[in-house]
C-alpha cells in the first residue's frame, strides 16, 4: 500500500497496541498503518475485538501495551478537545438527545473548537449549516431529535461528527439499528461524504457483503489478531472468508455490477 | 453452611463470654442476687430477643421480597418500621390508653397504613421495584421527620421513644421475646401453608394468572403477614434495619435455591445476624454502652453489605421503566418564560414577608408593622429561597451527570451524608460554630456522593441500581445519626433540629452566608451549562466530543455536593425540593440545560418560599418545621410523577 511507503499519507500509525481486561486478551499486539481519505471496514466475528480496536484508535481507551500514533503524534500528547478537532468517534449505541432539536445537536459538534465559554460564532454557524446540508437535513433542522426515525436519527448523528470538521471519522456498526433501506442509504451517505471531504472512515460493520460493496478496504479481525487485510475483491475469496469466520463460504457475482457477494454454503 | 455455622459459634462464644462473666459474679445460694436476676431477666431474655427479633425480620423480609419480586424490599425500606414508629409515637402522645392496651395493634396499625399507602402509589406502575422502594424511602424520611418534629416538640417526654426508635435490645424480662416468639411461630407455619402461593407469586403476573391463582387476595395476605411480623418487632424493640434485607439475600448466597430451603435458611440467618451485631454492641460497648442501640449498628453493618451486593444482585427486568413518555413541548421564547417565573419568585417574596395571620386574623403588613416583622421574617425567607436554589441547582447537575432523572441530592443520600458530617463534627467538637459545622457537612456530603458514584462506576451500575446505592447510603447514615441522637445531649437537639429542616432561628448572618453560597455555586453553573448538556449524552459520546469527562465530572460533583451540604445544613436533608424543581423546569418547557438550571433555580426558591409560607400558617400560632412541609409537598409531587411514568434520559 502506498502509504507504507510515503511517511506523509499516515493518518493511524499502530505499533504493537495490544488490550486486556479482567485478564483476557481482547487484542494481541497489532501492527498496522492506515492511509487518510479511505473509507475502512473492519470486519469479523463477534468478539473478534473491532469495537476494541476502534476505541483504542477513539482514545476511549488505552492500549495495554504498545502505541498508537495520529498523524506522526502520539494519542497521549493530544489535548481532549485537541484531539476531538481531529478524530470524531460515534459509539454503537447513541444515548437519546432529549429535549435537542436536529440543530442543536450538531451544534454541540463545535465544542472543541469553541469550548465551554467562547462564543457561538459565524464560522460556526456555516460549519453546521454545510453539515445538515451535506445530511440532507435542513428541512428537520428545527424537529426534536426523539422524535426521528430511526435512519434521521444516525444522520443527525453524522451531521454533528460532520460540525466537528473532523479528518477522520470512527463509527461503530452505524448501520445496527436499521433496517436494509436506511443502512444503505447510511453507507452511501457516509461514503460520499469520505470521497467530498477528503475525510477517513474507519467503521465496524456486521455485514460482510455491506461492507464490501462500500468500502474502500476491509481489515478482517478473528480472535483479536488481524487475519486479512485487503480490496473487498481480494477479502471476498473462499480461502479468505473460512479464515475469518471458519465457515465455509461461497462467492457469487452480483448480476448488474459484477462486484463479488459471498454466502453461506 | 459452614460459614454460618462458624458465625453462629462466634455469636454463641461473644454470648457464653457474657454469661460467664456475670455468672461468676453470681452467689450461689443467696436469693435476692442482683447479677444471677441480671443473667436471668437482663442478658438471657436479651439473647432470645435476638434471635428471635433477627427470625421473624428475616421471615418478614424474605416474604416482602418474593410477592414484590423485589430484592430490596423488607420493612425498613418500604416505611413500615417508620410508619410503625410515628404511630407509636401519635398514639404515646395522643391517645395513650390505646399503647398500654396492645401497642402491638397501634404499630400494626402504623406499618398496615405505609404499606397500604406505597402500595396505592406505585399500584399504577405494576409494583415495579424502584418506585416502590423510592416511595418507601419517602414515607420512611416524612415518618422519621414527623417524628422527629413531635419529639421537638414535646421535649424529654418522647426522647426516649427516640432511643428505643433505634432499636435497642436490653431487656428486662421475658416478655418480649414470649411475644416476639408466639407470633413468629405462627407466622412460620402460616408461610409454609401459603408456600405454593407464594411460590407462584414469583412468577410474573401473567404467568401466576394462568397458574390460576387469585394473585391480589394471596398477596394481600401474605402482605399482611409480613407486616405483622415486622411490626411485632418495632412495637417490641424498635426499629432493626438491614436483617430483613440481607437476611434472604444472604441466603440465596449462601446457597439456598429452593423456597423451602429459602424459608428456613433466611430467618436462621436472620437470628444470627442479629445476634452477632447485639453480641459486638455489647462488647464494644463493655458496661456502660447500652446507649448505642443495636438496630443502628445493624444499618452500619448493613449498608455497606448492600453497597457491596449491589452489582452482584440479579434485578428483575421491568420493561415499563423503559419506554420514553412523550417529551413535553418546548417552550418558544425559554428566557421569557424564566423571566416570568422570576418575577412570580418576587411576588411570592413580597407576600411572604407581609401577608400573615396575627392575632385578629390574616392582614397585610404595611408601614412600621412591615418593617418591624421584617427584620423578623426577612432571614429565614432569604434562608428558604437561597437553599431552595442550590437544592435544585444541585438536583439539575446530579440528574445531568448521572444522566437518571430520578437522582437527586435527597434521593442519592447526600442529605444524609451531610448530616453525618455534622454528627461526626458535634461528636468531635462539642459546641462548634457554623463554619466547622459547615466544613463537616460538606466533607460528609461529598464523601457520600463519592462513594456512590465510584460504586456506581466500578459496579457499571444503571439507574435504577444507583438509587439502591443512595437507598443504602441514605439508610446509613441515617442510622449514624439516630446513634448520635439517641445520647440524649446537647448536641442531639442539635441534630433533631437539623433532621426536620427548621429555618426558625435564620439570622441574619445565616441569611448572608446562604444568598453568597447562592451566587457563588450557581453563577459557574450557568456559565458552564454546555458541560452539563454534553455530559448528560453520557461519558463516552462526551469524550468524543472533546470533554475532559473527568476533571468535568469531579467539578461538577464537587459543586453538586457543597451546595446540598450547604443547604441541607439550614433546611434539613429531606426536602426533595432537588429531585423536584428540575423536574419542573423541564415540563413547562424548559429542556437545553442553560434555561433547565435558570428555571429550576427559581422553581427551587419559590417552592422553598411556599413551603416556608405555609409551614408558619398552617398551624398559626404554632410552627412547623421547613424541611418536613418541603418533603410533603415533594411527596405530592413524586406521586404525581410515579403515576405518570417515569421519563428517562439515560
Amino acid at each position: 500500500m502506498d502509504a507504507a511507503k510515503n511517511p506523509d499519507l499516515h493518518l493511524y500509525d499502530i505499533d504493537a497496541a495490544s488490550f486486556a481486561a479482567g485478564g483476557r486478551t481482547i487484542l494481541s499486539p497489532l501492527t498496522m498503518t492506515l492511509a487518510p481519505g479511505r473509507f475502512y471496514g473492519l470486519v469479523g466475528p463477534n468478539g473478534s475485538g473491532k469495537s476494541t480496536l476502534l476505541k483504542l484508535l477513539a482514545r476511549q481507551q488505552d492500549p495495554a501495551q504498545g502505541s498508537i500514533r495520529f498523524s506522526g503524534r502520539p494519542l497521549e500528547t493530544f489535548g481532549t478537545r485537541d484531539f476531538a478537532r481531529s478524530v470524531a468517534y460515534m459509539p454503537q449505541f447513541t444515548p437519546p438527545a432529549e429535549g435537542m432539536n436536529v440543530r442543536e445537536l450538531a451544534s454541540l459538534g463545535r465544542f472543541p473548537w469553541h469550548g465551554a465559554l467562547g462564543r457561538f460564532s459565524a464560522d460556526d454557524e456555516d460549519k453546521v449549516t454545510r453539515a445538515l446540508k451535506q445530511t440532507s437535513l435542513t428541512a428537520l433542522a428545527d424537529r426534536m431529535v426523539d422524535s426521528l426515525s430511526g435512519g434521521e436519527r444516525q444522520r443527525a448523528w453524522l451531521a454533528m461528527m460532520l460540525a466537528q470538521d473532523a479528518r477522520c471519522l470512527l463509527l461503530d456498526e452505524p448501520t445496527s439499528a436499521l433496517d436494509l433501506a436506511h443502512q444503505v442509504e447510511i453507507l452511501a451517505l457516509v461514503r460520499q461524504l469520505s470521497r467530498e471531504r477528503g475525510i477517513a472512515v474507519i467503521a465496524v460493520l456486521h455485514d460482510i457483503n455491506m461492507a464490501a460493496s462500500f468500502c474502500d478496504e476491509l481489515i478482517a479481525l478473528r480472535q483479536g489478531r488481524i487475519v486479512a487485510r485487503g480490496t473487498p475483491d481480494r477479502i471476498l475469496d473462499p480461502a479468505v472468508l473460512d479464515s475469518i469466520y471458519g465457515l465455509a463460504m461461497g462467492i457469487t457475482r452480483h448480476p448488474q455490477t459484477g462486484a463479488p457477494i459471498s454466502y453461506v454454503l | 453452611m459452614l460459614f454460618w455455622g462458624a458465625m453462629a459459634l462466634l455469636a454463641a462464644l461473644l454470648f457464653g463470654q457474657r454469661v460467664g462473666q456475670q455468672w461468676s459474679a453470681t452467689h450461689p445460694g443467696q436469693t435476692l442476687d442482683i447479677d444471677r436476676v441480671i443473667l436471668v431477666y437482663g442478658l438471657l431474655p436479651r439473647a432470645a430477643v435476638a434471635l428471635l427479633a433477627g427470625a421473624a425480620l428475616g421471615l418478614s423480609g424474605l416474604l416482602l421480597q418474593r410477592i414484590l419480586r423485589n430484592p430490596l424490599a423488607e420493612p425498613s425500606t418500604l416505611g413500615i418500621s417508620a410508619g410503625a414508629q410515628l404511630a407509636l409515637a401519635l398514639a404515646t402522645l395522643y391517645a395513650p390508653a390505646l399503647v398500654e392496651h396492645s401497642s402491638a395493634g397501634v404499630a400494626f396499625a402504623g406499618g398496615t397504613a405505609a404499606v397500604a399507602l406505597i402500595l396505592a402509589l406505585t399500584w399504577r406502575r405494576g409494583l415495579e421495584p424502584v418506585s416502590v422502594v423510592l416511595a418507601g424511602m419517602m414515607v420512611a424520611l416524612t415518618a422519621n421527620a414527623a417524628g422527629a418534629a413531635l419529639i421537638l416538640a414535646n421535649g424529654d417526654y418522647l426522647f426516649s421513644l427516640f432511643i428505643w426508635g433505634g432499636g435497642s435490645l436490653v431487656q428486662q424480662g421475658w416478655d418480649s421475646a414470649i411475644a416476639i416468639g408466639w407470633r413468629l411461630a405462627i407466622g412460620f407455619c402460616a408461610a409454609i401453608v401459603l408456600l405454593r402461593p407464594l411460590a407462584i407469586l414469583g412468577l410474573d403476573d401473567v404467568s401466576a394468572r394462568g397458574l390460576g391463582l387469585s394473585l391480589n387476595a394471596s398477596r394481600f395476605l401474605l402482605i399482611a403477614l409480613a407486616v405483622w411480623l415486622a411490626t411485632t418487632v418495632v412495637a417490641e424493640v424498635g426499629i432493626i434495619g438491614f436483617v430483613g434485607l440481607a437476611a434472604p439475600v444472604l441466603a440465596t448466597l449462601s446457597g439456598a435455591r429452593s423456597l423451602k430451603q429459602k424459608l428456613i435458611a433466611a430467618p436462621l440467618i436472620g437470628a444470627v445476624l442479629l445476634w452477632l451485631t447485639d453480641g459486638l454492641v455489647q462488647l464494644v460497648a463493655g458496661e456502660g454502652g447500652e446507649r448505642v442501640p443495636t438496630g443502628a449498628a445493624t444499618a452500619l453493618l448493613g449498608g455497606p453489605l448492600l453497597l457491596w451486593l449491589l452489582p452482584r444482585l440479579r434485578l428483575f427486568e421491568w420493561p415499563s421503566l423503559q419506554e420514553s413518555r412523550s417529551a413535553p413541548r418546548r417552550a418558544a421564547h425559554p428566557w421569557r418564560r424564566i423571566a416570568l417565573l422570576g418575577l412570580l419568585g418576587i411576588l411570592a417574596s413580597v407576600v411572604a414577608l407581609s401577608l400573615g395571620q396575627g392575632l385578629d386574623g390574616w392582614s397585610f403588613a404595611s408601614g412600621d408593622l412591615l418593617a418591624d416583622l421584617v427584620a423578623w421574617r426577612l432571614p429565614r425567607v432569604v434562608v428558604a429561597a437561597a437553599c431552595g436554589g442550590m437544592l435544585a441547582a444541585a438536583g439539575v447537575v446530579i440528574q445531568r451527570v448521572t444522566s437518571n432523572p430520578l437522582a437527586s441530592p435527597e434521593v442519592l443520600g447526600i442529605g444524609a451524608g451531610a448530616g453525618a458530617g455534622l454528627a461526626a463534627v458535634l461528636l468531635l467538637a462539642g459546641i462548634a460554630g457554623l463554619g466547622w459545622q459547615l466544613a463537616g457537612s460538606s466533607l460528609g456530603a461529598l464523601l457520600a456522593l463519592i462513594v456512590i458514584l465510584a460504586i456506581g462506576a466500578r459496579g457499571n451500575l444503571g439507574p435504577e441500581r444507583l438509587l439502591f446505592a443512595g437507598i443504602a447510603m441514605n439508610a446509613l447514615c441515617s442510622a449514624i445519626l439516630a446513634a448520635v441522637i439517641s445520647l440524649g445531649n446537647a448536641q442531639s437537639y442539635r441534630l433533631l433540629g437539623w433532621l426536620t429542616g427548621s429555618t426558625i432561628q435564620a439570622t441574619g448572618l445565616e441569611a448572608s452566608i446562604a444568598v453568597i453560597g447562592l451566587v457563588v455555586i450557581t453563577v459557574p453553573l450557568l456559565l458552564a451549562a454546555r458541560w452539563l448538556e454534553i455530559l448528560s449524552f453520557g461519558p463516552s459520546t462526551a469524550l468524543a466530543l472533546g470533554l475532559p469527562v473527568r476533571p468535568v465530572r469531579n467539578t461538577l460533583i464537587l459543586i453538586a455536593a457543597l451546595a446540598s451540604a450547604l443547604a441541607s445544613q439550614f433546611v434539613g436533608p429531606l426536602s426533595f425540593v432537588g429531585l423536584i424543581a428540575p423536574h419542573l423546569a423541564r415540563m413547562i418547557g424548559l429542556d437545553r440545560a442553560r434555561a433547565q438550571l435558570a428555571g429550576a433555580i427559581i422553581l427551587g426558591t419559590l417552592l422553598m418560599v411556599i413551603s416556608d409560607w405555609l409551614s408558619r400558617m398552617i398551624v398559626f400560632p404554632y410552627q412547623l418545621p421547613v424541611g418536613l412541609f418541603a418533603s410533603l409537598l415533594g411527596g405530592v409531587y413524586l406521586t404525581f410523577l410515579l403515576g405518570r411514568g417515569v421519563h428517562r434520559h439515560g
